[in-house]
């Protein structure tokens, strides 16, 4: 005797066809037939190729996008070049070596590249530094590259580690000629003396230094301390606040620099009466 | 008299050569010499001024007047020489200068003192005995004295004056105070 408790019959389409109430509890809920599948089948497979298509479909546009945008680069015109610009660089830092391979840093508070000449480049508060704790500032710098020259003006304040202080309106340096020249008045001030001349011209790699045009020289017997500023002979230097490229640019002189010129020396001595 | 040696670091580009070579040519060492007794600054005036680093020299040129104190120096040419302590070319520019060793000034040679003024075609000052020679038809006026000769010798600490060489030739107005010379 078969057992029917729990048990579960499988119905059939057969079953259906020909079986009764009784025999249906157990019958699915839907009704499975070979044309279902069959039509079900077809939606898949329909499905299947509709998302294909659509990946497909989505790949394409992308590539073709990227594709036609980078065909109408490689065709396209080319871009016209934009008059007046200039290049401008904030905050500039240079490297490089001087003629006796000693390594220096130029830096400036900004650096301009002129558009029409790419070689020359203007420094705004440029600086100039050098391992031995040496400093070069001025109000303004012009580098041309292919010539190999860079121009100071402005101001231009060279003060040495040792305290020595050099001052002057403009200063030529030229790189590969191993030569500095200055057509302004330069003054120089530190403990051991002072001097001063209209021009000056350093040549044969420093080797001769030249000073031309009212050379004035002072001397001390003993150095003296460094020489603070706005202090006795350096009274009048005021101006020098040596300070980084970034900070504002020092205000300008009032007067020209120089200590009070001392007397010309006197033709006739107090107690000569007459000469051989 | 103090003496000590000032050397300047080696430097690099623009006017960093310029100050070197200014500190160790044209503010070293002769800070120390004097011209004069009782020291202080000497200001040293001219037309052109030339320093050598290689041959450890200032040339000072046209119309030169060194003063220190009351006394004066003058002379078409002036030239500094110093000692050297290193090489020339070794530690850069102006490094390698010491103490001055000579002053010689040449042309139209003429040192003013409130006592004297001496007058000559050359004069060496030497750093280690403090005098100033004179050479080259001498003639110094002292008040209303004058004297000639070829060679003068000038203590400059104590002041005192000695003509050699050549003819001496002295002239003394009654009423001056008179001088030294030791014809030969």
């Amino acid at each position: 005797m078969a057992s029917t408790i729990g048990a579960s019959r499988m119905t059939t389409g057969s079953d259906r066809l020909g079986g009764t109430g009784a025999d249906n509890i157990w019958e699915p809920r839907r009704l499975v037939t070979l044309a279902n599948v069959r039509r079900r089948s077809e939606r898949v497979s329909l499905l299947r190729l509709a998302f294909i298509a659509i990946a497909a479909i989505a790949i394409g546009m992308l590539m073709g996008h990227v594709v036609a945008h980078a065909l109408r680069v490689r065709f396209a015109e080319p871009p016209e070049k934009l008059s007046g610009a200039s290049v401008r660089m904030l905050s500039p830092r240079f490297t490089g070596r001087d003629a006796s391979g000693t390594p220096y840093i130029i830096t400036a508070a900004a650096a301009v590249r002129r558009p029409d000449n790419p070689d020359i480049i203007d420094l705004e508060r440029p600086k100039i530094e050098d391992t031995l704790g040496s400093v070069v500032i001025a109000d303004t710098g012009v580098f041309e590259r292919d010539r190999g020259v860079l121009l100071l003006t402005g101001n231009v304040v060279v003060r040495e580690v040792e305290g020595n202080i050099f001052v002057s309106d403009s200063t030529e340096y030229l790189v590969e000629a191993k030569r500095v020249t200055g057509q302004s008045a330069v003054r120089g001030i530190g403990p051991l003396g002072e001097v001063r001349a209209d021009g000056y011209d350093v040549n044969e790699a420093g080797d001769v230094l030249t000073l031309t045009g009212n050379v004035w020289t002072r001397l001390y017997p003993e150095r003296r301390a460094s020489v603070a500023i706005g202090e006795g002979p350096a009274a009048g230097l005021d101006f020098l606040q040596l300070k980084d490229a970034t900070q504002p640019s020092p205000p300008p002189r009032s007067a020209q620099p120089g200590p009070a010129a001392p007397p010309a020396p006197s033709e006739q001595t107090p107690v000569n009466n007459g000469g051989g | 008299m103090a003496r000590h040696t000032h050397s300047t670091p080696r430097t690099t580009a623009l006017a960093l050569i310029v100050g070197s070579v200014l500190t160790g040519g044209l503010l070293a060492g002769t800070a120390h010499g004097q011209i004069a007794f009782g020291g202080g600054p000497i200001d040293v005036r001219a037309e052109r001024a030339q320093f050598i680093d290689r041959e450890a020299k200032v040339i000072y040129s046209g119309s030169v007047v060194a003063k220190q104190g009351l006394s004066e120096l003058r002379a078409d040419t002036i030239t500094i020489e110093f000692q050297r302590t290193e090489p020339a070319g070794e530690g850069g520019v102006g490094s390698g200068i010491g103490d001055a060793e000579k002053i010689i000034a040449t042309g139209n040679v003429l040192y003013l003192t409130p006592a004297e003024r001496a007058r000559g075609n050359r004069a060496v000052y030497d750093y280690k005995t403090d005098t100033i020679t004179m050479t080259g038809d001498v003639v110094v006026t002292r008040g209303e004295d004058v004297l000639t000769g070829q060679t003068l010798i000038i203590e400059v600490a104590t002041g005192k004056s000695t003509m050699q060489g050549g003819r001496v030739r002295t002239v003394i107005n009654p009423r001056s105070s008179g001088t030294s010379a030791a014809p030969r």
